[in-house]
């Protein structure tokens, strides 16, 4: 039997008020697959992403993950499935220092979390902590309390705490809004090669074209709320109507 | 049996009547703030003190005693505008702009409670420490019998006294500027400062608004209760779990929640009296519990 | 973890290995300093508790006074640890009060063995802790403060009704004889009693900080930055508050049983807000990290003993003015008063 998709999304609704924010969205990621989510401010894609991690639950509409249905967990139950997020606008602890944010998540992932007797900074995570710190440039700032970091470093250090879950299904809302340019082509580069070498499926946000083309298997264009296009990047972004739509 | 249920119903009412005026107030000044204020009991304490005083003032000037009656609600009134805008000005206002949220939130829980130890004190250098009664006030305008059993006019009137107390807020709160103004603000105080409405002001107008109300409350209830320390502190955790029973700044619930916890309490003492003083916290509990916003509360999600 | 077996393998390891030197050489300096006041803080650690040690010798007559202050102390210590997730509790009395009556009602068991009625009273305050916490955890900000009060009312009241077996408001006397099996005098008991609670500050001091130090006790102060940032890497918040909610009920019942058997009665006052009023006064005024409710302690002790003299009618106005002045203009208490003025006279200076 072939295994399940990473995650399956069917017929999808969602209304805030008036808004439909999600109509009838169904999307599957295979296993392994990196998809890429592109469309306008406002057109749904931040809802999907906070429905298929329990954040808001949907009207209608089915969304498993490897097989198991989710509609109706909590983020973290979805979190425990495997399930890591970075968010649009980074959500990380103001007054605590950058690199405690990596040890926070790296021990969140293993056994041990709960002993009150094995330190924060253990040296079991030591070497992960401060490889996923070099890995992002933020080495720097380490030790900085976070209230204080450009905005760039503050959407990495959320994209690194989601890995340092160590994730089968990474989701990342605009992984590189706030990177500067120079900096984002490098470090989607090493992002996805990592992703692909340890199998990790992945969604990501983006308004970069360049960064869709070089690095998704798949495109999914979102128009309103609704899913206009999905194919292989060359295809898509090739689509005169896409390009009326998005650009 | 039936007369006791029927007694001990209105009985729930009229106490369910003042509870509302204190708890509407505790409602309205967190709607407006975002401000849990502690020392609300105070306001009642001193309001209650207050009116006792002003009886037996009355009494001894030899003025006619019936003036007690709109001298109850003069006292609310002066009683809460005198010390609603000072402690929201001078020990409030400055903790509005503390970061982060939830920093703030405990300062202000702080700051609240702090101000009630000081009130709590203040009053025993003010009243001393001995009960007052002012149950003269209560016979004044006579008796009625209901089912077998006596109920003092006074104590029947406020029921329908407490009606229109909510009638007058909700119609203030719809239909005069101000009150949209206070809505507007309780809604969201940064954007109805950009589309021109005095936030500041607002906020020391709806504390002594409900410094008014916990007042009034204090001094309508004063004649049927014995007025004596202590009373501030159980009324605010009392009050407080009306207003969670009905979901934190929702007027008409407050009502319902008010008559709900006034019965309740009246059939326990009657019924069930080794469970009266916790059967407001046994309904808040099951309440919270089953909908942790309160029976009219509704969830506010962050955006993400 | 991230780059491994990517084909960037080498180019990320180089950087890291940079990376390491550019952290080797910036550290010494920048950690050389923190080494050193660590060292200081240890050293100033020592020569306080000498001194708290030297303390019945230097004013004997006041070794029941230091004894309260240390039983306070780690009761406030309880309400400074919830503290740390941005919440406050008005009703902490509870576990104070449930520690004391524990006490009270197996010192006739055990008369004399003091140290085992305390450890009861700390797991006492412990279950129950565990038990209205499941139901409090739920709550953050105004909840959590005021359902803390309201169940600890009505324990109050339900205490004052159940005469027969707490005595009523006239409290239960309660009869330690001695520590660990041997019957003592009052004076050798009252001196026995403030060193085993100034060890026992010592231990628990010592395992809270390892608990503040782990995973679990760094999530609890992100709990008032970001929850739902916990939620999405698989925790639990309420868990972790549940958690740091038994360990400060533990604090608190063992605080109040220390102060029952160092004052030889429980009143049901033991439960009243006034003393949950103490305990946050306590944890305010003395500041988060594991000594400054014990600082707290010890300026409430002080306070309360001049206030006894010049203004005893107006203990709680005064009370009311230190938490005001205290939130005002020393946010993180006394222990944190260093930092307080630091960050001030830098602000001072830029302008
Ligand atoms: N919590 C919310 N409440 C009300 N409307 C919302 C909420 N979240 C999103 N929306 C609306 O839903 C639509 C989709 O928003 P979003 O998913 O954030 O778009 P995108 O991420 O594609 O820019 C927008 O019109 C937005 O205003
Ligand atoms: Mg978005």
């Amino acid at each position: 039997m072939k295994a399940a998709p990473a995650l399956e999304a069917e017929h999808l609704f969602l209304s805030f008020g008036g808004v439909q924010a999600v109509r009838d969205v169904s999307l599957t990621v295979a296993t392994g697959e990196v998809l890429a989510i592109i469309g306008q401010n406002g057109a749904g894609k931040s809802t999907f992403l906070n429905m298929c991690t329990g954040y808001l639950r949907p009207e209608r509409g089915a969304i498993r993950i490897a097989g198991c249905s989710i509609v109706g967990l909590k983020p973290r139950a979805i979190a425990r499935l495997g399930v890591a997020r970075a968010f649009q606008h980074p959500q990380i602890f103001p007054q605590r220092c950058v690199i405690d944010h990596l040890r926070f998540a790296s021990a969140a992932a293993r056994p041990g979390f709960w002993n009150p007797f094995r330190p924060l900074n253990s040296p079991q995570s030591a070497q992960d902590v401060l490889q996923l710190l070099a890995f992002f440039a933020l080495d720097k700032l380490a030790d900085q309390p976070v209230r204080g970091i450009p905005e760039g470093a503050r959407k990495l250090l959320d994209v690194a705490m989601a890995l340092a879950l160590e994730p089968k299904l990474i989701l990342l809302d605009e992984p590189t809004s706030g990177v500067s340019s120079a900096e984002k082509l490098g470090l989607m580069t090493r992002l996805v090669h990592a992703l692909r070498a340890r199998g990790v499926s992945a969604i990501f946000v983006e308004h970069d074209m360049d960064v869709v083309a070089r690095f998704a298997d798949r495109v999914a264009v979102w128009v309103e709320g609704a899913i206009f296009r999905v194919g292989s990047p060359e295809d898509v972004l090739s689509d005169p109507e896409v390009k009326e739509h998005v650009l | 049996m039936l007369d006791q249920l029927v007694s001990a119903t209105i009985d729930g009412l009229t106490s369910g009547a003042t509870l509302f005026l204190v708890a509407v107030g505790l409602s309205l000044i967190f709607g407006v703030l975002r401000v849990l204020n502690v020392a609300h009991g105070s306001f009642y304490a001193i309001g209650a003190f207050m009116a006792a005083v002003v009886w037996s003032l009355l009494g001894a000037a030899g003025l006619p005693s019936l003036l007690i009656y709109p001298g109850l609600v003069v006292i609310a009134i002066a009683v809460g505008i005198v010390i609603g805008p000072i402690i929201e000005r001078c020990l409030l206002h400055w903790s509005f702009s503390v970061e982060p949220q939830s920093r703030r939130e405990v300062i202000q829980l702080l700051a609240t409670y702090a101000i009630f130890l000081i009130l709590e004190d203040g009053q025993k250098l003010v009243f001393g420490t001995q009960p007052y009664y002012s149950g003269g006030a209560l016979g004044l305008l006579g008796t009625t019998r209901i089912a077998g059993i006596l109920h003092t006019n006074y104590q029947l009137l406020l029921i329908p006294l407490s009606g229109i107390v909510l009638l007058l807020l909700r119609l203030f709160l719809s239909k005069t500027r101000s009150g949209r103004c206070l809505i507007a603000v309780a809604e969201d105080a940064e954007v109805s400062a950009t589309m021109g409405v005095r936030v500041t002001r607002m906020q020391t107008f709806s504390f002594t608004l409900g410094a008014v109300l916990a007042a009034l409350g204090g001094a309508l209830a004063s004649p049927a209760i014995g007025v004596t320390i202590g009373i501030g502190a159980d009324m605010v955790v009392l009050s407080f779990a009306v207003v969670a029973i009905a979901g934190l700044g929702q007027i008409e619930g407050t009502a319902v929640a008010s008559i709900l916890i006034g019965v309740a309490h009246s059939l326990t003492v009657f019924f069930l009296p080794i469970l009266d003083t916790v059967s407001p916290y046994l309904i808040m509990l099951l309440v919270l519990l089953v909908r942790p916003m309160g029976l009219f509360g509704m969830q506010r999600q962050r955006s993400i | 973890m991230a780059a491994e077996g990517s084909p960037t393998e080498a180019e990320s390891h180089h950087e890291h290995s940079s990376m390491r030197n550019a952290l080797a050489e910036t550290a010494s300096p920048r950690q050389a300093p923190m080494r050193a006041t660590g060292k200081l803080r240890v050293s100033a650690l020592v020569t306080i508790l000498a001194f708290c040690a030297a303390l019945p010798f230097i004013s004997p007559p006041d070794t029941f006074e230091f004894t309260i202050v240390l039983a306070v102390g780690l009761a406030g210590l309880g309400v400074a640890l919830l503290l740390e997730a941005g919440l406050i509790s008005f009703g902490h009395a509870l576990f104070y009060g449930m520690g004391g009556y524990t006490v009270a009602a197996l010192a006739p068991v055990f008369p004399r063995f003091g140290i085992l009625l305390l450890l009861f009273g700390g797991g006492v305050g412990a279950i129950v802790a565990a038990i209205a916490g499941l139901f409090i955890v739920r709550y953050r900000g105004v909840f959590f403060a005021m359902l803390n009060l309201a169940i600890s009312m009505v324990a109050y009241s339900v205490l004052l009704k159940s005469y027969a077996i707490s005595g009523g408001s006239d409290g239960m006397v309660v009869q330690v004889q001695g520590l660990v099996g041997q019957a003592l005098g009052p004076g050798a008991f009252g001196r026995a009693l403030f060193y085993v609670c100034l060890g026992s500050v010592i231990v628990l001091g010592v395992l809270l900080q390892c608990y503040r130090r782990s995973p679990a006790g760094w999530g609890l102060g992100a709990i008032e930055d970001r929850e739902i940032r916990i939620e999405y890497l698989g925790v639990s918040a309420n868990r972790l508050l549940l958690q740091a909610y038994v360990i400060s009920g533990f604090l608190g019942g063992f605080g109040g049983a220390v102060a029952a058997s160092a004052v030889g009665h429980v009143a049901p006052d033991d439960f009243f807000w006034t003393t949950s009023t103490v305990l946050v006064v306590v944890a305010v005024l003395g500041g988060r990290g594991v000594v400054g409710p014990f600082l707290g302690a010890a300026l409430y002790e002080l306070l309360s003993i001049a206030a006894a003299r010049y203004l005893s009618n107006s203990w709680e106005i005064l009370l009311g003015a230190v938490i005001l002045l205290v939130i005002r203009f020393a946010r993180e208490g006394f222990a944190g008063l260093p930092d307080t003025w630091r960050a001030a006279s830098l602000q001072w200076r830029r302008q």
